[in-house]
């Protein structure tokens, strides 16, 4: 499902849990009462991804360079 | 008076040398400390996003990642084609090669970890929308870049073709870049590149400083990788050369 754009939050205007606030901090957002949502899956699959397509890559390489090597 | 205009002037072509001797590389050790580096103060010492929660962290690997694949990647692209068809030196056209193989590895990390985070965050995977679309537009480029590559066997005409490709298909990157701007999209604007980010920061510094670490760990990745592709397509030349005298 599309959620519509009033609901996106743009990186622009993402901030970090403030450690401690006194409310005259001028802020954009402040967490919900729960804390943020868990995200920790996406992540987690995202990182994966980019270890296994950079990791693969490298290791593909580093092969095919020795292979070369031994031919010539 | 003797006509010269027979004779062909232009400097002979560099023929690869051939590969020497395997060796641990550094570049590419160094590289990958800093990757890791990176990650773990990304994941461990970088608060979460009091909206999104953890899945901004993505934000570590995605932006640099584009930053190395579209910026960098297709910008030696283009000028390693363009530079090709005037000096027609084969080292250009094995760097541009290089390039397009290292830049659609870094694209396609773009544009699987975008959708990773707009399914958390937009509620879908994917969406029509002007950036995803072109950044699509050009995976699918680079791709036909290489796969012309591979479809051309005499090595002249090959490197002329591609340099051409190459060299048009870099022409999408600026678009890319303006699409926020140019038309209604969801993908947020721009964070880092922009010409108001030196004046006022919008990342905390918390997080800019494991941006700051994690783009330049990135890009190192991306020169050491290219590097590495360089490395094989000289000793391909050189192997060619030798079994075709």
């Amino acid at each position: 499902m599309i959620v519509s754009g009033s609901v996106v939050t743009p990186m622009l205007q993402a901030t970090s849990i403030p450690p401690a606030q006194t409310g005259q901090e001028p802020v954009a957002f402040v967490p919900k009462a729960g804390g943020p949502p868990d995200t920790s899956s996406y992540m987690i699959a995202g990182y994966a991804v980019t270890f296994a397509l950079y990791g693969g890559y490298i290791l593909v390489m580093l092969r095919r360079l020795a292979r070369a090597r031994r031919a010539s | 008076m003797t006509s010269v205009s027979n004779v062909d002037t232009r400097p002979h072509p560099r023929v690869a040398a051939p590969p020497t001797a395997a060796g641990f590389d550094w570049f590419l050790a160094l590289a990958l400390v800093a990757c890791g580096a990176a990650v773990v103060r990304a994941l461990f010492f970088t608060p979460a996003d009091a909206m999104l929660g953890d899945v901004q962290k993505l934000f570590y690997v995605h932006v640099p990642a584009a930053i190395a694949g579209l910026y960098i990647g297709c910008g030696l692209l283009a000028v390693c084609s363009l530079v090709y068809l005037w000096v027609k030196d084969d080292r250009l056209d094995r760097l541009a090669e290089s390039s397009a193989e290292v830049s659609l590895l870094c694209m396609t990390v773009v544009l699987t970890t975008g959708p990773i985070w707009g399914r958390s965050s937009w509620g879908t995977w994917w969406v029509w929308d002007a950036r995803l679309t072109s950044t699509l537009f050009l995976w699918f480029l680079v791709l036909s870049y290489l796969v012309l590559r591979g479809a051309v066997e005499q090595p002249e005409t090959r490197a002329r073709l591609s340099a051409v490709m190459g060299s048009l298909a870099a022409l999408l990157v600026p678009f890319i870049h303006l699409t926020v701007y140019l038309f209604r999209s969801q993908h947020p604007s721009p964070i880092v590149i922009r010409p108001e980010a030196l004046t006022s920061p919008s990342l905390p510094p918390e997080m800019a400083a494991t941006f700051g670490l994690s783009a330049t760990a990135f890009i190192l990745l991306f020169f050491a990788m290219l590097r590495l592709r360089y490395r094989l397509a000289t000793a391909t030349a050189a192997r060619n050369a030798m079994e075709h005298g």
